[in-house]
């Protein structure tokens, strides 16, 4: 048993198989052969005893007229017989008549006793006339031919003995497949499964028994390994999206950072360079003039990005308040429009107006939306050339007031273009860019436009082609109550 | 009970080896035979003779009536009466008795007729015929005057001759075994069959 258990599932039912049919069958055979032993001895000794009365009625006459002759004819008639030995007829206790067979010893003077060995019976039967025994007759049979017989038997049996268990070796080795085969199958798959990792893997189902429920646990169990594989890769995925945009936004606030420094710096050093001049006390009014305006300019300037950045930290902690009211485009375009002229004359740009209805009501917050102009201008005198032109337009499409800030400076990369509305990105983030700000006026412009329930796109054709950006205000119904505030 | 077969066979093979047996044993006999005075055996033989055969109910007045073995003389020196004291044969008891005519025939089972009885012989067995008596003698001319047994002597051997055709005549059955140890001689020839 310990030696089957190593075999392999095959094997085991093919050795099961052998041994089972083997053992049915010695066991049959034996039981059959042993009833042939009992049957013929029983037969063996019914038969002679019957024989013995037959002979002993048949040498009444023999016995009785001394005709030793016909009893010798009559015991010679059992020659046919093969189980006999002896046959000895005994008139009163002396012999009479006898017959041997085969080379057995002659008959004993008198009668031997009844009696049974291993292998031979003697039977004795009275000889009768008219109720008195007058002799016996004595037949020794020998099992001997039974006994051949019975060895022809075994010889048979275990000839068919062997036959069946090579018959039965031979169908179990085909019919095993019926349950060893998915077996084999479910095992070679898992050990596949465990050594490349590939938890694809699927196992046809053949059987409706409980190889097959195995077969659909197999499967139910590589199903679940896949979606926990791929909840995880999804997982990992958002993980690592997650983890660069957290380094984005690092590398973000470290180059905003640099460039804050810088962009603050830059006002002060002109500043204090033209402080250190007035000091002096040797410009001319000229000179000192152009100084304070100097100074003058970049203060603003840094007062712009200080409100900028203030802005930006009112948008991200949502404190940013819109308060739109009914005005007209042209009260919103014209101040923002005049505000930047002057840094557009520094550059000798030109600014056209181009407003179709200048009356136009507009429901806007009035001075954020000024803003919004106004940043739009800056961007463009920042990155057109000299002596260019800006174009400024205004109309109404639809439900809706469009104003469009034109230019023929730089353009937009395109591959910039998705990232032209973010917080803290420029085109150019070098520290040697050739623009200055810190990226933040068209992430506000997106804020308050969006802030209004409107749109800001852009468009360019291309690097050095110049490029619009459109801010779009939706104008609502105008309510009889409506006193003009909004909130 | 009986394996029928086997059974069937072995009759088969006795009954013609019986046949056999009987022409054999009738033919050939050997000296081996104890010798004993002839009519010692005789006497046995005449005794053993009324197991084998079958008389007709008629044969007795009743069933307890003995069963006489008749003599006219007695060449048997006492054997026969020492054999056959207080036998009983089927409910008869036997007796021997000696008849001095044929008429007193008709009241035996069976008649022995010596040789010494001679001519008186054929008369008896003449009137015997008509009855179920066994006749049984020696003479020569026994079975063609209408005897059914006669004793021969063959080789020193007591064998005998018997007469189906008068044991029928006498309504006598003769037992087969009987008549396998016997010369069958048919009364018209004598001549063996």
């Amino acid at each position: 048993m310990i030696t089957l258990r190593g075999l392999s599932i095959p094997k085991k039912i093919v050795v099961i198989t052998v041994i089972v049919s083997a053992a049915a069958l010695l066991l049959a055979s034996a039981a059959l052969i042993g009833y042939d032993y009992i049957a013929a001895r029983r037969d063996l000794r019914v038969g002679t005893t019957t024989l013995a009365q037959i002979v002993a009625d048949e040498v009444t006459a023999a016995v009785s007229f001394n005709d030793r002759n016909a009893a010798l004819d009559t015991l010679n008639a059992l020659r046919s017989e093969p189980s006999l030995v002896q046959a000895c007829v005994y008139s009163e206790m002396r012999l009479f008549a006898g017959h041997t067979f085969a080379g057995a010893t002659a008959c004993p003077p008198s009668p031997l006793p009844a009696s049974r060995t291993a292998d031979l019976s003697i039977i004795a039967a009275p000889i009768q006339l008219k109720g008195k025994n007058i002799g016996s007759v004595v037949l020794t049979a020998t099992l001997g031919p039974t006994y051949g017989r019975l060895r022809l038997e075994i010889a048979i049996t275990t000839v068919i003995l062997a036959l069946s268990v090579a018959f039965a070796f031979g169908l179990a080795a085909r019919l095993h497949k019926i349950v060893s085969e998915p077996i084999l199958k479910l095992a070679r798959t898992a050990d596949q499964v465990s050594r490349s990792k590939d938890y694809s893997v699927q196992v046809n189902r053949q059987n409706t028994d409980e190889l097959g429920i195995l077969v659909d646990s197999f499967n139910e169990m590589m199903r679940q390994i896949r979606a926990r594989d791929a909840d995880l890769q999804a997982r990992t995925t958002a993980l690592e999206a997650a983890n660069q945009e957290l380094r984005k936004t690092a590398k973000m606030k470290d180059e905003f950072l640099a460039t804050l420094s810088h962009e603050l710096r830059t006002p002060l050093t002109s500043i204090f360079g033209w402080i250190s001049l007035l000091k002096t006390g040797k410009l001319d009014d000229d000179k000192a003039r152009q100084a304070l305006n100097v100074i003058d300019r970049n203060a603003r300037t840094q007062m712009q990005l200080v409100e900028d950045l203030l802005d930006v930290s009112e948008i991200v902690t949502g404190k940013l308040k819109i308060t739109p009211r009914w005005t007209t485009a042209k009260a919103i375009i014209d101040p923002a429009v005049d505000t930047i002229r002057p840094a557009a004359e520094a550059k000798q740009i030109r600014i056209v107006q181009q407003i179709a209805n200048p009356e136009e009501p507009v429901f806007a917050d009035h001075e954020r939306i000024q803003q919004v102009i106004w940043n739009l201008l800056i961007n463009a005198i920042k990155f057109s050339e000299m002596q260019s032109e800006i174009r400024v337009e205004g109309d109404r499409v639809g439900s809706a007031y469009q104003i469009r800030v034109s230019d023929n400076g730089e353009g937009i990369d395109p591959d910039f273009a998705p990232h032209l509305f973010e917080r803290f990105t420029q085109a150019d983030s070098s520290s040697t860019r050739r623009h200055g700000g810190l990226g933040l006026g068209l992430a506000i412009v997106r804020h308050i436009v969006e802030s209004h329930g409107g749109s800001v796109s852009a468009f360019s054709k291309g690097k050095g082609l110049g490029a619009s950006f459109t801010v779009s205000l939706p104008i609502p119904e105008r309510s009889s109550s409506s006193g003009g505030d909004a909130t | 009970m009986l394996p029928a077969v086997n059974w069937t066979r072995y009759r088969v093979w006795l009954a013609a080896s019986g046949l056999l047996g009987g022409l054999i044993a009738a033919s050939v006999l050997y000296a081996e035979q104890p010798q004993q005075a002839e009519y010692q055996v005789k006497a046995a033989f005449l005794y053993n003779f009324a197991k084998f055969v079958e008389w007709p109910p008629r044969a007795f007045p009743t069933p307890s009536a003995p069963f006489s073995i008749c003599l006219m003389s007695d060449p048997f020196d006492g054997a026969l009466d020492k054999i056959t004291q207080g036998e009983v044969l089927d409910g008869h008891p036997l007796v021997i008795r000696r008849i001095r005519s044929a008429e007193d025939v008709s009241s035996c089972q069976m008649v022995y007729l010596a040789a010494s009885d001679g001519t008186r012989a054929p008369e008896i067995v003449k009137q015997a015929d008509a009855h179920p008596v066994l006749t049984v003698g020696e003479s020569d001319n026994f079975i063609s005057s209408g005897g059914i047994i006669r004793f021969v002597q063959i080789g020193g051997r007591i064998r005998f001759q018997i007469n189906p055709d008068a044991a029928a005549r006498a309504s006598l059955r003769l037992s087969s075994k009987l008549l396998r140890l016997a010369e069958i001689v048919r009364s018209s020839a004598g001549e063996l069959q």
